[in-house]
């Protein structure tokens, strides 16, 4: 049976899920050095809190389908097929921006010598943010704005 | 007034346009190697294809339809042409999501100072992502759409 979440709680639902996750990558990359005895307990509190809002936002909600189905699997007045690509047209948008921002950072950081990745760690941090964000975009928008999920 | 081009033109434009792209993309890569005769001819040469690649761009979308649906808002286009824009925008997305993934995961299995290791490339390769960033949804419209 499929779930519905209201508005107010997916809203707050991405933005645990995008917190924690950020927290999560920020304690695994060793830029941050905090004692061990809150390192380790802010490490899973964040691991947990990221499975579990994913698993709140989706499990058992249209949320993730509705994001990635093919059009065939969507309504047949294509309502929800113009939804989603609506939702894909915002998400195209952030992702182009992004990059847009990180031309122009990057192209200063190499000759201002500001910060860019030098290391495994750096490097695989930004690859894995890169990787959630533009993979849960679209279907976070969705879960964002649309009354009725 | 709105231009139309048929969609034979359209296609031949944007595979000249992404392939005059990678011919300067490989051009400014290598522009390094010293062989004194393609040093000598490259600076013309690329100018030279900028020039193409930036009247292709011009003369096949400016003042068309395609042009006109990717820039205005949803209230200033009919149904059909707001689902085909749409449309274009979720087909952009997964392309340059594959090409953005398939990239983090070669930097991921190679070495871990390729970013450091290879600035020029990263910005090049930067430099292309905001190049296909703001064509991409209008190449796509051009390319698929028949009556445009």
């Amino acid at each position: 049976m499929t779930r519905i979440l209201s508005k107010p709680k997916r809203r707050a639902a991405v933005l645990i899920s995008y917190t924690s996750f950020l927290t999560l990558m920020l304690l695994l990359s060793t830029s941050i050095e905090l004692p061990i005895f809150l390192h380790i307990p802010l490490l899973l509190l964040s691991a947990i809190t990221l499975i579990y809002s994913l698993y709140y936002l989706y499990n058992d909600t249209q949320l993730w389908h509705f994001g990635n189905a093919p059009d065939a699997q969507l309504d047949e007045r294509q309502v929800q097929v113009q939804v989603r690509n609506r939702a894909y047209r915002l998400a195209y948008t952030g992702v182009a921006s992004f990059f847009i921002l990180i031309v122009i950072y990057y192209s200063f950081a190499v000759d201002k010598n500001l910060w860019i990745p030098k290391n495994w760690e750096e490097a695989n941090l930004l690859v894995w943010i890169v990787i959630f964000m533009t993979l849960t975009l679209p279907s976070s928008i969705l879960a964002w704005m649309e009354e009725e999920v | 007034m709105i231009k139309t081009n048929s969609l034979l033109l359209r296609r031949i434009a944007i595979l000249l346009l992404y392939g005059i792209y990678l011919l300067l993309f490989f051009w400014v890569l290598y522009q390094d190697v010293p062989i004194s005769s393609i040093e000598r001819w490259a600076a013309p040469i690329s100018l030279g294809l900028t020039l193409i690649l930036f009247y292709l761009y011009t003369y096949t979308l400016k003042k068309t339809e395609v042009k006109n649906m990717i820039r205005q808002k949803d209230e200033a286009l009919d149904e059909r042409q707001i689902s085909v824009r749409n449309n274009a925008y979720r087909v952009a997305y997964i392309v340059i999501v594959s090409i953005i993934s398939g990239l983090c995961v070669y930097i991921m299995m190679d070495d871990p100072n390729w970013i450091a290791q290879h600035i020029e490339l990263v910005k090049l390769i930067f430099i292309s992502l905001f190049f296909l960033g703001i064509s991409l949804p209008t190449a796509i419209l051009a390319w698929t759409e028949e009556e445009i």
